[in-house]
């Protein structure tokens, strides 16, 4: 199973058999498709290139590709994150609560929440061995509810002299700084999987968890940290949202379920665990983000949306599910 | 029947701790839900002094009856170890046909009882989708279903007229207005399809079938026999029912609405584990999930007479059924165990 360690597939591409030329395909179509896609709407709308329209998708995109980046990481492992989108609502409602507690420190304490909650989530399902999904569906389920607890259901003005939001909600050099805030989050994440052992042992867990339990990764502590880094992604996502409406809503993030696994799968990560990465993530975030738009262009009314999403969706997962591994397809 | 008591024969061979543990778990398994339901309605009476009144009975039996429907569903699904997350968008399709082709204040369409029919046809299509996408693309059916709830939402939003549709069909209000004996019709149609589909899984070849899937697809699929007819049919009929639910809500409301089925999918989820329905599939039943459907809904409506804001429900429900799913599985914990 050599496409699921991209880093040996330069020693083999000296005679590339089947295997290697689908990963090579996995890596460059996703790519392909968001340049064609591009190309397709500029052609359209020759407006969509410009400098505001773009500073107003990394706006859009920024958040989208964070949720999508961290959601990554548990499918990495073969596992599944379905409560990210609960936890970027739920850090705008926290912000607001938390704020007369931690004043100008609030932004860090609900992220390191954040991560904590993720934390724990990943320990149970592994520890515990509870199937992911039904972890985090039912920890969605606390989290919406909770949201909708601490907020009344209404949606509230932040506290306007938070630094960091306003940090996110500014622009340098005409860019938005949640673009800057992504491009960051990026880059310290592929330090961590490329140059430490937890980013090869990611790798490992999702292409065979058996295997790697045996040469001595710790599997436990492991899923712990990705849904940890999934959880610190969405509270992130969470942060930039909000730091464009400068309001926190309960439900602010209800639909970005769907749009972060579309994301992930669209990118080439495939949901049976250990092939894709951080890469795809990117290019599967901005894909969604620009799909967003491109739906629009043509003419689809946003909540039709859905529809494009959810085909979408099987498309990519029915390309990109490893079905040799899955063995029996529940 | 000889099939299921196989497998759990096999997987009770397998498990070291027989014996008195074994029985007690068994035991727990199967009456364990009904005791918790008899509990929490005592518990309630002590702090209430009227909830174990006709009036309060019947309203928890009116907002239990469409949940037993989703979860009867449901359970067929779970059953083969696969899951089906489409019901909220299945509901949202189907409430949206039922009211733009039933008499209504929106456009001129009077197809009467075809449009209860086309709306539940809507279900049965997203469960073949569902069914045939599983079995024969072989995807796995978590995420196919969240694409096809997402499908279901966005058909239903694209439905969607410029007003709120207003369902005028005498039948369709009918079903939510006509008592008998101080309950609605609705509970009526809850308890028949339970007793319906309750036959079905014990007493037919694919109820039987279904069992065996979820206790041993590979042996199954090694006999020769349609393994994807099955895993189709389970699907199909989750998607119906869930279709059906859409209909019954809709006739509650009066009107269609694309948001009709929010917040179901998750306790009809849990109603199904803290019944005994298992997750990995093989073990459980309709008449089980249906029973934690009903612990749920005294739950809900006991946490509400107490005080609880409606919120609440969500977080305890989660908390519920982690807790559950975490005990029912805690024996099988191994350290090579794989669980994605």
């Amino acid at each position: 199973m050599s496409q699921s360690q991209p880093a040996d597939d330069r020693t083999i591409q000296a005679k590339p058999g089947f295997a290697e030329r689908r990963a090579a395909l996995r890596r460059s179509v996703p790519l392909a498709v968001l340049i064609l896609l591009v190309g397709l709407s500029a052609i359209i709308a020759p407006g969509t290139l410009s400098p505001a329209a773009l500073n107003g998708f990394i706006s859009d995109a920024a958040p989208l590709m964070i949720l999508v980046i961290g959601s990554t990481i548990p499918i990495l492992t073969g596992s599944i994150d379905l409560s990210v989108a609960g936890i970027a609502s739920i850090t705008g409602v926290m912000l607001v609560v938390l704020a007369p507690i931690f004043g100008p420190w609030t932004c860090i304490v609900v992220i390191l929440l954040a991560i904590l909650f993720g934390a724990f989530q990943g320990w149970l399902h592994a520890w515990l061995q509870i199937p992911s999904f039904i972890t985090t569906l039912g920890t969605l389920s606390m989290l919406s509810g909770l949201s909708l607890l601490l907020s009344n259901a209404t949606a509230q003005p932040l506290p306007d002299s938070d630094p960091i939001i306003n940090l996110l909600g500014d622009t340098s050099f005409d860019i938005p700084n949640t673009g800057f805030a992504a491009l960051a989050l990026v880059a310290v994440l592929a330090v961590v999987m490329r140059y430490t052992r937890i980013g090869r042992d990611l790798f490992a867990l999702g292409a065979g968890e058996r295997a790697a339990l045996m040469s001595g990764v710790r599997t436990v502590r492991l899923r712990s940290f990705a849904f940890a880094a999934s959880a610190g992604c969405a509270a992130l996502a969470g942060l930039a949202l909000v730091s464009v409406t400068q309001f926190s809503s309960p439900t602010l993030a209800g639909n970005l379920l769907l749009l972060s696994i579309v994301g992930v799968v669209l990118g080439g990560t495939a949901i049976s665990g250990g092939v894709g990465g951080l890469w795809a993530g990117v290019i599967g975030g901005l894909i969604t983000a620009w799909l967003r738009v491109a739906t629009v262009l043509i003419g689809v009314k946003p909540t039709g949306q859905y529809i494009v999403f959810g085909i979408m969706a099987l498309i990519a997962v029915f390309l990109t599910t490893d079905r040799t591994k899955i063995g029996i397809i529940k | 029947m000889k099939l299921i008591s196989a497998t759990v024969a096999v997987r009770s061979a397998r498990e070291p701790d027989g014996g008195v543990a074994q029985h007690l778990r068994r035991w727990l398994q199967s009456l364990g839900p009904l005791a918790v339901l008899i509990v929490l309605l005592l518990v309630f009476e002590i702090a209430r002094h009227n909830f174990l009144t006709g009036g309060n009975l019947a309203a928890i039996a009116e907002s239990a009856a469409v949940p037993v429907i989703l979860t009867t569903g449901l359970s067929f699904v779970i059953l083969l170890g696969a899951i089906d997350l489409s019901m909220e968008g299945v509901m949202a399709a189907s409430s949206m046909t039922l009211s733009l082709l039933c008499a209504n204040d929106v456009n001129g369409n009077h197809w009467g009882v075809w449009g209860i029919a086309a709306a539940i046809g809507v279900g049965l299509a997203f469960g073949l989708v569902n069914g045939v996408l599983n079995t024969i693309l072989r995807m796995p059916s978590l995420i196919v279903t969240l694409g096809t709830w997402f499908i279901g939402l966005g058909i239903a939003s694209i439905l969607f007229p410029a007003q709120v549709p207003t369902v005028r069909d005498p039948w369709v209000l009918g079903i939510a207005a006509y008592h008998i004996a101080g309950l609605s019709l609705i509970v009526f149609v809850a308890l028949l399809l339970l007793l319906l589909f309750h036959l079905l899984l014990h007493y037919t070849h694919l109820g039987r079938m279904i069992f065996a899937v979820g206790g041993a697809e590979a042996t199954l699929v090694m006999t020769g026999l349609p393994v994807p007819l099955f895993k189709i049919a389970a699907f199909v009929i989750s998607g119906l029912l869930a279709g059906i639910a859409g209909v019954l809500l809709s006739a509650r409301l009066g009107d269609g609405n694309a948001n009709i089925g929010d917040g179901l999918l998750f306790p009809a989820v849990s109603a199904c584990v803290l019944g005994g329905t298992l997750l990995s599939g093989g073990r459980g039943g309709v008449l089980q999930s249906a029973i934690g459907a009903v612990v749920l809904e005294v739950l809900n409506n006991g946490l509400i007479q107490i005080g609880a804001g409606p919120y609440v429900r969500n977080i305890i429900s989660g908390a519920v059924i982690l807790l559950v799913v975490a005990a029912s599985g805690l024996h099988l914990r191994r350290k090579l165990r794989v669980v994605k």
